[in-house]
C-alpha cells in the first residue's frame, strides 16, 4: 500500500476553512473599513439582503461582481502597510 | 449572528486576528461567548463604549487594553505582541467570504509546495497537481521538495486531462518522453 498526498493548491482560489495556520499566508482578505470609517458590509450579507428583497438571480450575480470589483483582495502580508485605520483609503 | 459579527467593532478585529495565529491560544479560552454578548459586556462599561465607538486609537489606555485582553481570556503575551495591529487594523478575511462560506486564497505554487512539504513526512508519494504541463515549473517545485526531503517520490500528472499538444508536446505517449525521469 502506498499513501499519496495530492494537492490542488496550485490552482485553488477558495478554501473551506482557516483552521490550518499553514494556510494563513495564502488567505486573502480586504479592508474592513470604508473611507468614512464605517464597516464594510460583508459580501454574503449584501447578497442575503438582496435575496430577501426578492432580487433576481441575475441582479444578485451583478451585485457579487460589483462587490468584488470594489475591493482589493490581498493576503495579510501583501496589504499590511495599508491596513492601519489611519491609512484608510480616502480615494 | 452573522450580521452582528460583521457590523461589530474591536471584537471583530479579534475574531479576525484569531485567524492569523491564535488557534493554539483558543484552547485557553476561559469563556466562550457569542459576539452580541461580548459586545454587550464591552458596552456595559464606559471604557468599553469609548473603545468601541472611538474612531482613533488615541483614547486607548493600558487599562482599556487590559480590559480587552481580559474579556477574551486568550494568551495575553502573544496577543499583546499584536496589539498595535489589533487596535488599528482594518483587515479581514471573513468579510469577503463567498455565500457558501469559503475563504479566498491566492493558490499558486508556493501554497502548493508548502502543502507538499507539510504532508511529505507522512506520505509515500507527493502529487502536486498543476494547471498545465510545464517542465520548468515541475523541475522547480520538485527541487524545492527534494531540498527538504531528498529522494522523495513524486507524482506528476501525465494524463489526458492535460492538453499536451496545446503546450508544445507532440507524440507524448508514443515517444516515451523523459519528462518523468527529469523529475527524479
Amino acid at each position: 500500500m502506498l499513501l499519496i498526498a495530492r494537492t490542488d493548491a496550485e490552482s485553488a482560489r477558495l478554501l473551506s476553512s482557516t483552521v490550518d495556520a499553514r494556510d494563513h499566508a495564502y488567505i486573502r482578505g480586504v479592508r474592513t473599513r470604508l473611507p468614512d470609517g464605517s464597516h464594510r458590509l460583508a459580501l454574503a450579507e449584501v447578497l442575503d439582503r438582496a435575496e430577501a428583497e426578492g432580487r433576481s438571480s441575475a441582479e444578485i450575480d451583478n451585485l457579487e461582481a460589483k462587490w468584488l470589483s470594489e475591493v482589493k483582495l490581498t493576503t495579510f502580508d501583501e496589504g499590511k502597510p495599508h491596513f492601519g485605520r489611519d491609512c484608510c483609503p480616502s480615494s | 449572528m452573522k450580521a452582528s459579527l460583521i457590523s461589530g467593532g474591536t471584537v471583530v478585529l479579534q475574531a479576525e486576528l484569531m485567524n492569523f495565529g491564535f488557534q493554539r491560544s483558543s484552547k485557553r479560552f476561559r469563556s466562550r461567548v457569542t459576539f452580541p454578548r461580548t459586545r454587550r459586556r464591552l458596552l456595559s462599561s464606559a471604557i468599553g463604549t469609548q473603545l468601541l465607538e472611538s474612531q482613533t486609537p488615541r483614547h486607548v489606555t493600558w487599562l482599556q487594553i487590559f480590559l480587552v485582553l481580559n474579556l477574551t481570556g486568550t494568551g495575553i503575551v502573544r496577543r499583546s505582541m499584536l496589539l498595535p495591529f489589533l487596535l488599528t487594523s482594518n483587515f479581514g478575511n471573513i468579510v469577503p467570504r463567498t455565500r457558501e462560506g469559503y475563504y479566498h486564497t491566492t493558490g499558486g505554487i508556493d501554497a502548493a509546495v508548502s502543502r507538499a512539504l507539510a504532508f511529505a513526512p507522512c506520505a509515500d508519494l507527493i502529487w502536486l497537481e498543476t494547471k498545465t504541463p510545464d517542465l520548468k515549473q515541475a523541475q522547480s517545485f520538485a527541487r524545492r521538495i527534494h531540498e527538504k526531503f531528498p529522494g522523495k517520490w513524486l507524482v506528476y500528472n501525465l494524463s489526458p486531462s492535460f492538453n499536451w499538444s496545446a503546450h508544445g508536446y507532440s507524440g507524448m505517449y508514443r515517444s516515451q518522453p523523459n519528462l518523468p525521469h527529469s523529475l527524479l
